[in-house]
């Protein structure tokens, strides 16, 4: 596809900062051909939308530091924010197409089939210079940390921001705890061979992932979600008993997994743990 | 109460549900569309490999791979591949994990809310 040579000047610059002034902490722009040396066919912007050049990567809406130190786990997971930063994701798509002349595809924020997203959002924000992915699995920016993504993918031809080399991950905090006692603080938390998800090593200044179990990591993040009723369906369904089945049906774990699936968005991401446990997820600004 | 008739034609009806049509306006008859059922034998003889091929258990330098080529290495469809994988994701672990879950997170939130504030009194026992 030829390059438009009508394209504004101005625009990457012009969208950025709608992109900030709609709420997005971050936005950069990766180059969609760059997705191709790492992503399966299906699965790459061009499968998405033909013809498409860039990928604006919005993030944001990160936890509050108070919801961090929170004794209850189940606050961060009934007060997730990801559908903020779609939000921020919508509103881009409509301008560049309303302002621009050219498609724009919101990448939608659930599953293409199974566990499998349409696209890897981590990969977006990766490829836009946005953050590094730390060793227990999300993407980390430098200064703030853990945060929610959301992408466009369009035909427009924005300036592309390249992948950054300023990792995050590992944080000083953990390159000393390392020396000390050869683990970090996510793999410490969950740990592989002990039941958790993660398995890796510090190699100098660089966190190797080893091994990752996610279908332990499911039954986490989505504790009370899909997985769950599914599980408690199938016991329900496979137990004799009337009375025994009350007890799954109206049972506390299967009432809240349908208050979760009902609230929808704002319940998908259950456990924090690995990031609750991460000195560089939670931005660098002291709280009293 | 009456039940509509699926064989009465009015106006633009489209073709009756006996010669294949939905009973209302819709296209022209086409082949009888059935449900896609995996066979649980053929989840079975290769629902370890679709595991261990996608993404589901991540290795280092090695991206898992989509059911599509998947399904070219075994042989398989790519909707059989899809159909064992998301099945697979969710057959991993029992139920019993998933109450691991709850204990792990309540554990480690309480413990990193007690370490944070330095109030040894928010860990649970």
């Amino acid at each position: 596809m030829s390059m438009p040579t009508d394209f504004p000047a101005d625009a990457t610059t012009r969208f950025k900062a709608l992109a900030l002034k709609s709420g997005a902490t971050l936005v950069g722009v990766a180059d969609a051909a760059a997705f191709d040396a790492h992503a399966p066919a299906k699965h790459r912007p061009v499968d998405l939308l033909p013809g498409a050049r860039t990928v604006v990567v919005v993030g944001g809406a990160q936890p509050r530091a108070g919801d961090w130190v929170a004794s209850s786990p189940w606050l961060l997971s009934t007060m997730g924010t990801t559908e903020r930063i779609q939000g921020v994701g919508r509103r881009l798509a409509q301008a560049i197409e309303s302002e621009l002349g050219y498609y724009a595809l919101f990448v939608p924020p659930g599953t293409a089939a199974g566990e499998a997203p349409f696209m890897s959002l981590m990969l977006a924000a990766e490829l836009a210079g946005l953050g590094t992915r730390s060793l227990a699995g999300p993407i980390l920016n430098r200064e703030h940390g853990f945060m929610y993504w959301s992408a466009v993918v369009t035909t427009a031809p924005f300036d592309v921001d390249g992948p950054t080399t300023d990792a995050a991950c590992p944080a000083p905090a953990c390159r000393d705890m390392w020396e000390r006692e050869h683990t970090t603080p996510c793999l410490r938390v969950c740990p592989l061979d002990a039941g958790g998800c993660l398995a890796g090593r510090l190699e100098g200044d660089r966190a190797v992932r080893t091994a990752y179990d996610a279908g332990r990591c499911h039954t986490r993040v989505h504790t009370h979600w899909v997985g769950g009723f599914q599980k408690v369906l199938e016991e329900t369904l496979n137990e004799p008993d009337r009375a025994r089945r009350k007890m799954l049906v109206y049972g506390d774990f299967m009432t809240r997994t349908l208050w979760s699936i009902t609230y929808s968005s704002t319940n998908i991401a259950q456990c924090f743990e690995c990031m609750r446990a991460c000195p560089a997820a939670h931005g660098l600004k002291e709280m009293r | 109460m009456s039940c509509a008739n699926p064989e009465a034609r009015h106006g633009r009806a489209g073709a009756r549900p006996s010669d294949g049509g939905l009973g209302a306006i819709s296209g022209p008859p086409g082949r009888a569309m059935t449900f896609f059922r995996l066979d649980p034998e053929v989840y079975a003889r290769h629902k370890d490999d679709v595991l261990k091929l996608s993404n589901s258990f991540q290795r280092i330098d090695q991206r898992g791979l989509s059911d599509r080529e998947i399904a070219e290495r075994l042989g398989l469809d790519e909707r059989t591949v899809t159909e064992i994988r998301v099945i697979a994701e969710r057959d991993c672990y029992p139920l019993d994990e998933w109450q691991r879950a709850i204990d792990f997170k309540r554990k480690a939130c309480s413990d990193w809310a007690a370490a944070a504030l330095k109030r040894p009194d928010l860990r649970e026992p």
